[in-house]
């Protein structure tokens, strides 16, 4: 097994664009765009923003 | 510990594989797994267990216009977009899954009232996803922004 540390990856040719081989072993997808770039889990039930959220 | 100090890493071909900016960054166009191509580890949040790369990656996504005349406002590997009737649409694929037992996800927003959206599973296929929106009160309906992402195996 081979492993890469690093701490960041950047694309060659273009920066923020790096492919990955898919899991058919052939075809490639793009690491950038497959990438959740945000998530959040709330509580429902508190008040996030009360300015701007309308309690239904 | 000994240092290497190199700016490119090429095969014995000349074939440039890596390169170390001057901010130490790795750059590379293309990632692939050396044992199983597809198939690369990732150490997780926690440092010590791993996640799979190629798994955990969208492989396709669209957000679109689905009222009147339907137009893709956004997308990644999406070839087309297809009316099929009132809150009913396809989302061409352009590199295929590799089978059709991928995960989909469909969300839609209209002024129309609360959308719940739902794909059809009987219409996800390796080369096209589905999605199918109801508003409340209303039934199958046209919404404004639909967004559908496809998480599974590439063919």
């Amino acid at each position: 097994m081979a492993t890469l540390k690093t701490n960041t990856l950047t694309g060659t040719s273009t920066a923020g664009s790096i492919a990955v081989t898919g899991e058919g072993n052939s075809t490639t997808t793009n690491l950038q765009q497959g990438l959740v770039k945000m998530w959040i889990r709330l509580d429902g039930t508190a008040v996030v923003q009360q300015n701007t959220i309308v309690l239904m | 510990m000994s240092n290497l100090l190199v700016q490119n890493i090429k095969h014995t071909n000349g074939t440039t594989s890596m390169v170390v900016n001057s901010s130490g960054h790795v750059a590379t166009d293309t990632i692939k797994g050396n044992t199983t191509a597809g198939s690369i580890s990732v150490v997780g949040e926690g440092g010590s267990n791993t996640t799979n790369l190629q798994q955990g990656l969208t492989k396709a996504w669209h957000n679109f216009d689905g009222e009147g005349t339907v137009a893709t406002r956004d997308s990644y590997n999406v070839s087309g977009l297809t009316d099929n009737g009132t809150g009913d649409y396809r989302s061409g694929i352009t590199t295929n899954f590799g089978n059709d037992d991928y995960s989909c996800q469909v969300c839609a927003s209209s002024q129309d009232g609360h959308v719940g959206s739902i794909e059809r599973e009987a219409y996800n296929t390796t080369s096209q996803m589905s999605s199918y929106i109801m508003t409340l009160g209303v039934g199958v309906d046209d919404a404004n922004i639909v967004c559908i992402e496809g998480i599974g195996d590439l063919a």
